[in-house]
């Protein structure tokens, strides 16, 4: 029932079905032939599955992250970072990291973020003589780094599947995300230093002034969200949601870069994009429910538990598994798909699941940049016009950086649950 | 939006699903800009009245369910759903046009059969309340068989192209 369970979804993924719908149809497949009885579970397993609050960030968040991109915020952030670093060797490149790193403490989406920080970032580049390759690189990387801070789409969806606390999934992000952003930096640095990269000259006392009391508005909003979740002011939903509305304000009244009649076009398109992710949810549900039926998880974790009982040999095998799987999968697929199995297993071997969930995330960070299937790496691309192939060449040591956190993320569990017991005292 | 249809006239499908697609993107649109304001609600309720409301936590749950599964259906009809064209790419391309026809034909009737096991969910819940409100179960589990429904008639409306593709 499993082979026939796996065989049929692996058909249709390669027919090029939607994912969320080959889920749905293969699960259907393989309870009809296994149960025999009345299909009644699956529209109740696609209700109750999106009938829940923690999930409502998801379109919250979406929504956000696109007033934002459309509302000037990324350009603001990007003129404070270029005030801040710009001096530095590969200064521009390093201005794209730290825009990035700030411009999804506000936005949930990876995706979000290097469109919004792309887009002004590489036109920039290019003309201070970057190459487009290299440009088009750092912004794809920096985008990959960027889902581990917190907010985020994907630890919302983590949390959801795992039953762990949003909250301290976010709390548990910061530390990798950083640390992985100021591991990129000094990569540009050291490159930048051997490559002759231009600098510009420091900024003066009043253009960080301008720039500081430009990006205000916009840097208060990492403090309302974060500091009301952490706070236990609000849960990371009702945070989406004030997110929301302050964005809008922000956009609307104060850099006035969006307009009204934007609107119904924007919310229209965050409800596309929730659809998207709406549907592969429910779908994954009915799939988890099969799974959990054919006792799948289990018999997996007893096979290779029958190998090796070695935690450490369970954590590289994961690791190996998402890093492929991130080339070809997009990252709520990867999450939907492959995380369900992995969980019980991740449990049997004692792992928390809170670290568990920031190792996954960060494979889906490198993911997102991997080609094939790279969003942020499509992101980068279509703003530049660089053909993807020549981008992998300055893109690899990137990776390679990215690789090196995620190993130290895996493997030292304390550096990812030291914010979130800190705060939660866990 | 492309419309990538190739025929020579507007097909009666065609007209109908313009028909109905506007009100999905309507219905969408005017969905999301509710849960935004329902669960600032939520928040303004319990901060500024000091005493929070308990229907904006399950007014907002029911019309997310709504959002995600009407916007799938814009999403199929944008073909905006994530798939995987490696493979299928690599094939001949009358080969490739016969599977596509089978896989879609196995997804229409998929799509078909939740939209009727939806439609006997959402009858059998009728006489089930929420717990705040106190409204029909009803009102939320309607949004499989009509989001269903709908992604069925798109399915059929690419199933059918393929088919005028494969007989031309």
């Amino acid at each position: 029932m499993t082979a026939l369970l796996f065989g049929a979804l692996a058909i249709l993924i390669l027919l090029n079905a939607p994912i969320s719908l080959a889920l749905g149809l293969a699960s259907t497949v393989a309870a009809a032939v296994q149960a025999k009885g009345p299909l009644l579970f699956l529209p109740q397993k696609i209700y109750t599955a999106l009938d829940s609050f923690p999930l409502l960030a998801v379109p919250l968040f979406i929504l956000a992250g696109s007033f934002l991109e459309t509302g000037g915020v990324g350009r603001r952030l990007v003129n404070l970072a270029n005030v801040l670093v710009r001096h530095l060797p590969g200064g521009l490149a390093m201005v794209v990291v730290v825009a990035t790193m700030i411009f999804s403490e506000v936005s949930g989406s990876s995706a979000a973020d290097a469109a919004a920080i792309g887009s002004v970032t590489i036109p920039a580049m290019l003309r201070l003589g970057y190459t487009p390759a290299f440009a088009t690189a750092v912004v794809a990387a920096a985008g990959g780094a960027a889902v581990l801070i917190p907010p985020s789409i994907v630890a919302v969806i983590y949390g959801w599947q795992a039953n762990t606390s949003v909250g301290a999934l976010f709390a548990a992000g910061f530390v990798p995300g950083f640390a992985t952003a100021l591991a990129l930096m000094i990569y540009i640095y050291f490159t930048a230093r051997r490559r002759g990269f231009p600098t510009e000259a420091k900024a003066t006392w009043a253009e960080t002034g301008q720039a500081i009391r430009e990006s205000l508005p916009a840097l208060l909003m990492p403090v309302i969200i974060l500091g009301g979740i952490f706070g236990g002011f609000f849960t990371a939903t009702e945070s989406a949601a004030v997110a929301v509305f302050y964005g809008i304000a922000v956009a609307l009244f104060y850099y006035k870069e969006l307009t009204w009649t934007d609107l119904p076009q924007i919310l229209v398109e965050s409800a596309v994009t929730t659809g998207i992710v709406g549907l592969l949810l429910g779908m994954a549900a009915v799939f988890g429910y099969i799974l959990t039926t054919l006792q799948v998880p289990l018999k997996l974790a007893n096979a290779i538990l029958a190998v090796s009982d070695s935690r450490w040999v369970f954590l590289i095998l994961v690791n190996a598994l998402l890093l492929v799987a991130g080339c070809f999968l997009n990252a709520t697929a990867i999450l939907v798909v492959i995380v369900p199995i992995l969980l019980p297993m991740a449990e049997r071997f004692g792992i928390d699941l809170v670290h568990f969930g920031i190792m996954v995330i960060a494979n889906l960070g490198i993911g997102y940049v991997t080609p094939p299937v790279g969003t942020c790496l499509y992101v980068a691309c279509s703003i530049s016009k660089e053909p993807l192939d020549r981008v992998i060449r300055p893109l690899m040591p990137l990776l390679l950086v990215m690789a090196a956190m995620l190993a130290v993320v895996a493997f030292v569990p304390e550096i990812t649950l030291v914010v979130p017991r800190w705060l939660y005292g866990k | 939006m492309a419309e990538s249809s190739r025929g020579d006239r507007p097909s009666v499908g065609h007209a109908l699903w313009t028909l109905c697609t506007h009100p999905v993107e309507w219905a969408c649109g005017v969905l999301m800009a509710a849960i935004a304001t329902v669960v600032f609600l939520q928040v303004f309720t319990r901060y500024v009245l000091a005493y929070p409301w308990g229907w904006p936590e399950e007014l907002a749950r029911i019309l997310f369910v709504w959002v995600a599964l009407l916007g799938a259906v814009l999403a199929l009809r944008r073909a905006g759903h994530f798939s995987i064209d490696a493979l299928s790419g690599a094939l001949p391309v009358p080969l490739r046009r016969r599977l596509a026809v089978a896989m879609r034909l196995s997804l229409l009737a998929f799509l078909l059969l939740v939209a009727y096991l939806g439609l006997q969910a959402t009858l059998r819940v009728q006489e089930q309340l929420t717990t705040a409100m106190e409204i029909s179960m009803s009102w939320g589990y309607a949004a499989v068989p009509v989001s269903f429904a709908c992604m069925a008639f798109e399915m059929a409306r690419r199933l059918w192209r393929d088919l005028r593709g494969c007989a031309q």
